[in-house]
């Protein structure tokens, strides 16, 4: 049974009392960011980003997804105590979750959140740990001309799910790939776009460009709205959901759990699809759909259970094929290659305890969040009065020693500025920042392979579809693409935006 | 009619513009290569060329956007917070690199602060030493950063004076 040989050396590393530390630290970290809007958990993993240099490659991995998974934990907190959600992800279980909440079934509906939230962590551990295995395998036969196709796919995959206009994340996507290449170019040894700047010989680093467009650029911008937050006092009594509750919350947790297991492997779901399609599924299959938004217990376990799913499958193409789905995974890449660490198949035959650690350590973490957190929900909520007025100013230090410290380098902190300025034109404009992530992330790489790949071939571009696995890839990107000409297609986009 | 332009759109299509022409500026002595065997210059120039043409494509369809949805002005600036920030982080560079780390919090919390609402110095000024410590207890001790702290003249000043604390 290699399965379960792979989920015990996993949790043998993630047991380890460093590595419950870790993770202990990361969800703490996420259910605080997580609690307070106007930080999202993108912004906290790149300012933490240079930190976990010192780290164990699997504690830095540990740390950064406990964050993740512990903010969209605290943020549905947020969303059922005072009706603000912390993060996208919980912006549907404000919905029915602070009905229940004002009914006075608040500690019925953070119990259901969290078990939710727990049992589709578990699910999706077992989930990943099936499908990784195939993945790898099949990503172990890439060649050159796989890869460019393979990374193809994703980029156009994340433009396809992902908000805002198509053609302009296509364009962002080229935009980050270009800067991506900046630096000495490695088959030739000349530098490229360099401007005769030394800091950027070696290309442009990922750390400030990331603290520069999503934690300084949106920090401007929630600046400029302004800093209101009227807390209603909430009393939170019994902890304990009624067996009635539970009843009518497990199918909608097993549903929700398989929505958000599916969503979380494509491309460019982000935080936010997964609980927005689960709850469009309850109110399908409801007997009664009137009941939603009135406080119906399915409405806050079916979105739960999706966005812990989703959260943790989105691991998968980060890990088997090292292909980041959303900004986040780009980020994960990131701090895989402060380690020196290759993103890609081999990951997982070269470094197993890393990769069976970082998914035991998920099924872990969930765990602790559902032991220490339901006691500590006083404290969560009483973090949101801290003023925003006094929080940013010390976000800003820490993104400047996040941005310095990585290569012990002022031009950093000035790149940092400059993203930041870039990123908050982009807001402006309405143009989102996360496909030129991706792009710069895989830009190197796929610039790489598709030199290798036309050498191969001789110039030849047929060679892309000449080969069967390159051929299906490509089908699917045009597929995806085709997809957006779709009426209907592109209804449930915009009706998912403006949602 | 008043004739709508979409400036969001042809703000990002002139971005884009600009992009491509700063790519082909700095590309310019690359050698290009064959398909077959690329030159550095080969993927950053064909890279640059589909820029330039998502820019004018966004330029022309912005400018000619009609649709009846209503297009939003170009939004202003925040000036404010915009100004503040980036001032911020300007000065935590600067005072860093001469005065040391925690001039450097100090100072930043102090314009950073500034960037909305009434400002409140006072606040500010108990926020940015305890910054500064907690930066210092943090990144310097527990992490063990190679950061300056103080300004070097006060480290040679205490070297002499007051070694112990020279020695923390």
């Amino acid at each position: 049974m290699e399965l379960f040989d792979n989920l015990a050396l996993g949790l043998a590393t993630a047991a380890s009392w460093q590595n419950l530390l870790f993770c202990l630290a990361g969800v703490l970290i996420g259910t605080l960011v997580g609690v307070l809007p106007g930080i999202s958990p993108l912004t906290t993993v790149a300012m933490l980003l240079p930190f976990t240099f010192g780290l164990s490659p699997a504690s830095a991995m540990i740390m950064l997804a406990g964050i993740f998974y512990g903010a969209q934990y605290g943020s549905s907190t947020a969303a059922i105590l005072v009706n603000v959600p912390g993060e996208t992800s919980s912006i549907v279980t404000c919905i029915d979750g602070y009905q229940m909440a004002r009914q006075g079934r608040a500690g019925s509906a953070l119990a259901i959140a969290a078990i939710a939230s727990f049992f589709a962590g578990t699910v999706a551990t077992l989930a990943i740990a099936l499908m990784s295995l195939p993945l790898a395998a099949l990503a172990l036969k890439f060649t050159a001309v796989e890869t460019v196709s393979l990374v193809i796919l994703g980029l156009l995959g994340a433009v396809v799910l992902a908000h805002g206009s198509p053609a302009k994340a296509i364009a962002m996507i080229i935009v980050g790939v270009l800067v991506g290449l900046v630096g000495v170019d490695v088959n030739s040894g000349a530098p490229r776009m360099t401007f005769g700047i030394p800091d950027i010989t070696d290309g442009i680093s990922f750390v400030p460009i990331a603290i520069g467009l999503f934690g300084i650029a949106e920090m401007i911008r929630n600046l400029e709205q302004p800093q209101d937050r009227d807390l209603p006092r909430m009393r939170i009594a019994n902890l304990l959901p009624t067996r009635a509750d539970l009843a009518a919350a497990l199918p909608a947790m097993l549903r929700g759990t398989s929505v958000g297991c599916l969503l979380g492997v494509l491309p460019g779901g982000g935080a936010a699809l997964p609980p927005f399609s689960a709850y469009a599924l309850e109110k399908k299959v409801a007997a009664d759909p009137s009941r939603f938004g009135k406080g119906a217990i399915e409405g806050v376990a079916a979105p739960e259970a999706a966005n812990n799913a989703g959260a943790q499958t989105s691991f998968v193409p980060m890990l088997t094929l090292g292909l980041p789905t959303n900004p986040l995974m780009a980020l994960m890449i990131g701090a895989l290659m402060i380690q020196g660490i290759q993103p890609g198949p081999q990951v997982m035959t070269k470094q197993p305890d890393l990769f069976w650690g970082v998914i035991a350590s998920m099924w872990i973490g969930n765990l602790m969040l559902i032991i220490i957190n339901l006691p500590l929900i006083g404290i969560w909520v009483s973090l949101l009065r801290v003023p925003y007025n006094l929080l940013f100013p010390a976000i800003v230090v820490f993104c400047a020693i996040g941005a310095y410290s990585i290569n012990n380098s002022f031009f950093d902190v000035w790149l940092m500025l400059g993203f930041g300025l870039v990123g908050y034109f982009f807001l402006k404009i309405g143009v989102e920042p996360a496909p030129f992530v991706l792009g710069f992330v895989l830009g190197p790489m796929l610039e790489e392979n598709f030199r290798r790949a036309m050498l191969i071939s001789s110039g030849d571009l047929t060679v892309f579809i000449e080969r069967p696995i390159s051929a299906v890839l490509l089908a699917c990107a045009a597929l995806l693409l085709a997809s957006l000409l779709i009426p209907e297609v592109r209804r449930k986009r915009e009706v998912l935006q403006d949602g | 009619m008043l004739r709508r332009i979409d400036v969001k759109e042809v703000a990002f299509g002139l971005f884009l513009i600009a992009l491509a022409l700063v790519a082909f500026a700095a590309t310019a002595r690359l050698s290009v290569g064959t398909a077959a065997d690329m030159g550095p210059g080969f993927v950053p120039r064909a890279l640059a060329w589909v820029i330039l043409g998502f820019g004018a494509t966004f330029c022309v369809t912005g400018a000619l956007a009609r649709t009846l949805k209503a297009i939003e002005p170009l939004p202003a600036p925040a000036w404010r917070p915009l100004i503040a920030i980036l001032a911020a982080i300007a000065v935590f560079a600067v005072l860093f690199s001469t005065l040391g780390l925690m001039a450097a919090c100090v100072g930043s919390v102090l314009v950073a602060g500034t960037a909305t609402g009434p400002v409140r110095w006072g606040r500010l000024v108990l926020l940015g030493p305890a910054l500064a410590a907690f930066s210092a207890l943090l990144f310097v001790k527990g992490l063990g950063l190679p950061f300056q702290l103080w300004p070097s003249s006060l480290v040679r000043f205490w070297a002499q004076y007051w070694p112990q604390i020279g020695a923390w």
